[in-house]
């Protein structure tokens, strides 16, 4: 009996889908049978065979929506009430749509501004407040929200010296509120059915004046880390502090050296700010000034950060740090999808081994997380501070075309002995809190004098 | 035997799918986003593709096809299948669109545009019940006057808790499907179906500790765009509310004129609020039954070259009596065309609040995939040349009050209309009082000038 229903429903969809398609009156017929003459299939095939990236051929579907994007391209440079000028705005929020619909922080455009900020930031030179925020992903009251959160401030930057901390979350930016999440999604929490019209239309139109009166995340990250001399209050949640934490500070630009090398008594201290640019050169030179001391490798709140190449920018820094101090060989890998490992190795001539502490905070993250934890492994580093951030994410730098470039997750940063930080950080060997004199400095030097 | 009625049935539908050209009826009305859609300029030529292909590999599609490649390639979150990629080719046609920061352009993928049409279709076979969504269920909104929703005793505010399934032939209960948590278009895909098939409702209703059932017969169900009271049988004051401007709005204002009239109008309030627009041709229709013949109702720009003026058709039916016209902030787009055609001939008096502020008119492009494009083709200008456009600041927010049409008599709405916004609540709705004062003070005037 069910089937001769279905097959009948079945039939009704697609004279439907025939209707649509070119029954639908009088202009959408037009518009239709215009489609053959100016979007001849033949050429479109042609275009997406023919794309210079080296991928397979695409399949039907992919095909059938790269059509339909073309349909809306065209559309929208002959038909939209304005000229559009700029196509090149249109490709970058076509590409920046993309990383966003993955809906994985790691994963972002930057359009050609964005990546030179970057690229000054990796290099030490910050605008805005000076600090390397992140979005988390945070499940808060049964509503997955995307937070912004410090990842470490610049020393001598605006945030540093407001005090803020890694960890801490900018919720509210000059009283406007920094959008987490749909605040409409709050309604399904409420007891909805003992609840008489009024209340859900005054909660419904509160949470729509939530959203429109908010920053969006994209725009809060630009009023944050760009221009100079501008007063901003910020309302900041910091964990295990109950009340939301105000802050007043002036946008400024701040230099940060990203390495910063001293004798201690008897010990080196280098401190790595970031990886990227000359630190590897430097800090061979740097080490290589004070041959066979122990060291301290100051590695508190550096974000790490992508990478553009196993062989330049900040992986081959954070790698050149591990070979002076004694590392060899493969160190470590990037897991791909799959499960393939792309294995990350130490270039150049073996080093002498040096008694090395890593000073680690909840800032040091990333690359600075891996060098950090392969110390431990390959020379015997003990690590001294609190536990670190606990980001293991491989992200590459890809550039495009026109000074853009994609952010990818391209992987899981893991070390030769497989610990896998990612989460949940790595643990110190002595634990040792901030405070005056820098105590943790101290618990390194002493470590390194007694062993 | 039952397959050839599903059929029959599937015939009706189509009939009525021309009738739905271009005209979208917006399913939240307190966005206020109306749209105009307009037919006029699909053949202007492709000239700007062919610049497009000429400098190719800057084009978006260049941007968009490499950065995908990248992706698929790169990515290590999730595997980008194919079906993945065709996903993220729709992100990437919203991300471009989103670009031109104009929120009246949207891609509609193949449920949306399935569902636009369903939902614009002046006609359908169902109950007759307006529904939302309600937190994680669906609700009555109102039932329609007449409708077997209606008949059978639905009310506003019942949540529906499941909706059982009946045996076309026998009508017997087959099945029911828990509706918490489902998208309000399923439950209406559950609720819709052939005309003369039964569907039974349970619903949660407020002061009842037991679900009630209710089963009912579908039938064809046209719903009202036009309501019209007799609001004053003194002054003989006629209310007549537009809800949106499609295909079935002048045939409906028409016969509800024509009984006010007999039953001897003398004045009348015109209700444009939360009316969230629609077709431009109905809007042109609309005016036109104000505006005298061969008068401006509208000025279209499509280009910078290009200039179109609409003028009233003569199917003047309105010319000899006091009018208000209520507006108000999600009075939006066509309802704009009409209140400021209205305001510039000095034809009425305008009453609440300034209207929304959306000056341009769309069209719909149908694409491959069964999918459409929404774009915004032309600026439209009130008779005098005005442009009701508001103005954005620079998160491209709209500033209202920047723009939209402003009223004669500005008059605040009580906040306990506001919250039911419920027509038949002439009690408490504070800009209707206004508008009938004003009325029967311009009566009371003309008499007296009458009698001098």
């Amino acid at each position: 009996m069910a089937q001769p229903l279905r097959r009948a429903l079945v039939v009704a969809a697609s004279f439907m889908v025939v209707a649509a398609a070119f029954g639908a009156g009088r202009h959408l017929r037009q518009a239709t049978s215009q489609e053959p003459a100016q979007l001849p299939e033949v050429s479109l095939e042609a275009r997406v065979a023919g794309s210079s990236v080296g991928s397979a051929p695409p399949s039907r579907e992919v095909g059938d929506a790269a059509e339909t994007f073309l349909q809306v391209q065209r559309y929208v440079l002959t038909e939209y009430v304005d000229r559009v000028t700029d196509t090149s705005r249109l490709g970058r929020g076509a590409v920046r749509a993309m990383a966003l619909s993955l809906d994985d922080p790691m994963t972002r455009f930057k359009d050609p501004e964005q990546r030179k900020e970057l690229e000054r930031q990796m290099a030490g030179r910050f605008t805005g407040i000076a600090a390397t925020l992140r979005v988390v992903k945070q499940k808060r009251d049964g509503v997955d929200q995307r937070r912004l959160a410090v990842v470490a401030a610049a020393p001598g930057g605006p945030a540093a010296r407001a005090g803020l901390r890694p960890g801490d979350v900018v919720e509210e930016i000059g009283g406007r509120w920094v959008i987490a999440y749909d605040p409409r999604l709050d309604l399904n929490r409420l007891e909805l059915r003992t609840m008489d019209n009024t209340t859900y239309l005054r909660a419904l139109r509160e949470a729509q004046r939530k959203l429109t009166d908010g920053v969006t995340l994209a725009r809060a990250v630009t009023m944050l880390t760009t221009g100079s001399g501008k007063e901003l209050s910020l309302t900041v949640r910091r964990p295990g502090v109950a009340a939301p934490i105000k802050v007043s500070l002036t946008t400024a630009e701040t230099q940060v050296n990203p390495i910063e090398a001293r004798a201690v008594g008897a010990v080196t201290y280098v401190r790595v700010a970031s990886f990227g640019g000359r630190v590897g050169q430097d800090f061979a030179s740097a080490l290589q000034a004070r041959p066979r001391t122990p060291v301290v490798l100051d590695l508190r709140d550096n974000a790490g950060g992508p990478y553009t190449d196993r062989r330049a920018g900040a992986m081959a820094s954070a790698m050149a740090v591990v070979q002076a101090l004694g590392g060899t060989g493969q160190v470590g890998a990037v897991v791909r999808r799959g499960g393939r490992r792309e294995p990350l190795e130490v270039q150049g001539p073996a080093r002498a081994r040096r008694r090395v502490a890593v000073l680690v905070n909840g800032g040091t993250s990333n690359l600075a997380e891996l060098v950090a934890q392969t110390l431990r492994e390959e020379v015997g580093a003990k690590l001294v501070g609190t536990r670190t951030f606990g980001d293991a994410v491989a992200q590459k730098l890809v550039p495009l075309q026109g000074g853009s470039a994609l952010i990818v997750n391209a992987g899981k940063l893991v070390t030769a002995g497989g610990t896998d930080f990612a989460g949940r950080g790595l643990q110190p060997d002595a634990t040792v809190a901030a405070g005056p004199d820098d105590p943790a400095l101290q618990r390194a030097v002493a470590l390194l004098a007694r062993s | 035997m039952r397959s050839k009625s599903n059929l029959f049935a599937a015939f009706i539908a189509l009939v009525f799918l021309p009738a739905m050209v271009g005209f979208i009826a917006p399913t939240d009305r307190s966005s206020g986003a109306g749209l105009l859609a307009s037919t006029t300029n699909l053949l202007r030529g492709s000239l700007g593709m062919q610049e497009a292909q000429a400098n190719e590999s800057d084009t978006p599609f260049a941007a968009y096809q490499q950065g995908l490649s990248v992706l698929r390639r790169e990515y290590a979150g999730a595997q980008i299948d194919d079906k993945k990629a065709a996903e993220l080719t729709y992100a990437a046609i919203r991300g471009m669109l989103f670009t031109l920061n104009d929120p009246f352009t949207s891609f509609l993928d193949r449920s949306e545009w399935r569902q636009m049409r369903q939902s614009t279709q002046g006609e359908f076979e169902g109950i007759g019940a307006v529904l939302e969504p309600f937190g994680r269920d669906v609700r009555v909104v109102r039932p329609i006057p007449g409708s077997p929703a209606h008949q059978a005793g639905l009310r506003s505010g019942d949540i529906i808790l499941s909706v059982g399934a009946h045996n076309a032939e026998t009508g017997r209960l087959t099945g029911k499907t828990a509706t918490m948590g489902k998208d309000i278009n399923e439950v209406v895909a559950l609720i819709k179906g052939p005309k003369g098939t039964r569907v039974s409702l349970t619903v949660l209703r407020k002061g009842s500790t037991t679900p009630i059932t209710f089963t009912l017969t579908r039938r064809r169900i046209e719903p009202p765009v036009v309501q019209s009271w007799m609001r004053d049988d003194e002054a003989k004051i006629g209310h007549i509310v537009v809800n949106e401007f499609n295909e079935k709005c002048a045939p409906q204002f028409d016969r509800a004129l024509q009984d006010l009239r007999r039953r001897g109008m003398r004045a009348l309030v015109f209700d444009l609020r939360f009316n969230p627009g629609g077709l431009l041709e109905e809007a042109v229709e609309m005016g036109s039954r104000f505006v005298e013949r061969g008068k401006t109702v509208v000025i279209l720009q499509e280009t910078a070259q290009v200039r179109r003026e609409f003028r009233a058709n003569g199917r003047r039916l309105v010319a000899d009596i006091p009018i208000v016209v209520l507006i108000n902030r999600s009075s939006a787009s066509a309802s704009e065309i009409v209140a400021g055609a209205i305001k510039d001939h000095s034809l009425g008096t305008l009453v609440g609040e300034a209207t929304f502020g959306k000056g341009l008119v769309q069209t719909l492009f149908p694409l491959t995939n069964d999918t459409a494009l929404r774009l915004s083709t032309a600026r439209y200008f009130t008779p005098s040349g005005r442009d009701i456009s508001n103005r954005y600041d620079d998160e491209h927010r709209p500033i209202f009050g920047t723009g939209g049409v402003k009223p004669d008599v500005q008059v605040a709405q009580s906040e306990k209309w506001e919250e039911t916004q419920n027509f038949e609540d002439a009690e408490h709705d504070l800009q209707l009082r206004r508008a009938m004062e004003l009325l029967r003070t311009k009566l009371a005037e003309n008499e007296r000038r009458a009698a001098r």
